[in-house]
């Protein structure tokens, strides 16, 4: 808190800002262009997780959906 | 042959009407034939930005509904002959004209000028539709705000779904202080999150308020960066290799003293 307030008034705002930009933008913009929204894109992992499981046997904990982008084209 | 670019960017307030006349002004310095089109009906500003609002007799809607020739309708620019604006209507609404109404204009004018570049209103409805269904090019303007990156991002999805392939990108308003100190998104950023060929970058300048003040656009001002960024833009559209401007910002006294200090 203290550190803070010096560092502004020696003109350092706490840093990174531009980090947090960058992430919440990636975030959004995966909503966004597939067109889904985080409910949804929940209920899509739920229902990959259960397909899967009916087949072989895997962990919720451990599965993970990943979203690539590349190019403007997405892929699940 | 010309070539017709519309300049885009989804949220409102970005810089596409300054981006538009700054493009503009530099290419009918260099002795192109340009013609501006405001395509924002109901809330023209393209006029005003280029100190050609007292002017104005038609507009582009007159030009559509056969109340006047086009030749009438365009006003030549106060300082280059080669330059024209088609102004908007300020009565009307955007369904005053159509997409096909856009379409032909451009052919019509295609021969006649060496680049048709038309301003785009904000957001996503009928005129954005009507401003990119005559154009060939689009240059996407973004500044580096979480909200304008999006709305550009959309916007490009639109473009790309209307054959408007590989629209180039602006980022414009640029503080490269807020850079250096980790406060704004910089160029990689944003280049890699729209991933769309970058344009240039244009730095946040004090001057672009008053060169709208005086309607007179800041590529006629030699020491303002913004002027300068916009002429390479410019020379990029016409195929020249440019490299992008040293991004420096002025820092005033206390900053000049603070960075003397070593303290930023």
């Amino acid at each position: 808190m203290l550190i803070d307030c010096l560092n502004r008034v020696l003109g350092k705002a706490a840093p990174n800002s531009r980090i947090h930009a960058r992430e919440r933008l990636r975030l959004v913009l995966v909503h966004d262009r597939a067109k889904m929204s985080p409910y949804f894109m929940n209920k899509l992992k739920e229902d990959l997780y259960s397909v899967i499981t009916r087949y072989v046997v895997a962990d919720a904990d451990k599965l993970e959906v990943v979203l690539n982008q590349s190019d403007r084209v997405d892929e699940l | 042959m010309g070539e017709i670019i519309v300049v885009t960017s989804g949220k409102g307030g970005v810089g596409k009407t300054t981006t538009t006349a700054n493009i503009g002004t530099a290419l009918a310095s260099e002795g192109l034939r340009v013609v501006l089109i405001d395509t924002d009906i109901g809330l023209r500003n393209l006029d005003v930005v280029m100190g050609l609002e007292n002017r104005i007799v038609y507009d582009i809607v007159d030009v559509v509904n056969g109340n006047c020739r086009l030749k009438q309708a365009l006003i030549r620019d106060k300082r280059f002959e080669s330059l024209y604006l088609l102004p908007a209507a300020q009565t009307k609404d955007k369904t005053a004209i159509s997409p096909e109404d856009m379409e032909y204009l451009c052919k019509e004018m295609k021969d006649d000028y060496d680049y048709v570049i038309i301003d785009c209103p904000a957001g996503i409805e009928q005129g954005f539709y009507n401003a990119i269904a005559g154009a060939e090019k689009a240059i996407v303007v973004t500044t580096p705000e979480v909200s304008a990156v999006r709305d550009a991002d959309r916007v490009i999805g639109l473009l790309e779904s209307s054959d408007l392939r590989n629209p180039k990108l602006i980022i414009n308003r640029l503080r490269p202080r807020m850079v250096r100190q980790g406060d704004m998104m910089d160029i990689e950023d944003i280049v890699d999150i729209l991933a769309v060929e970058l344009l240039g970058v244009v730095q946040e300048d004090d001057r672009i308020i008053v060169s709208t003040n005086r309607g007179e656009p800041a590529v006629m001002n030699l020491v303002s960066p913004a002027g300068e960024a916009y002429r390479r833009i410019a020379r990029r559209i016409r195929g020249e290799e440019v490299p992008l401007m040293h991004l420096e910002e002025s820092y005033g006294f206390m900053g000049r003293l603070r960075k003397f200090m070593g303290l930023c």
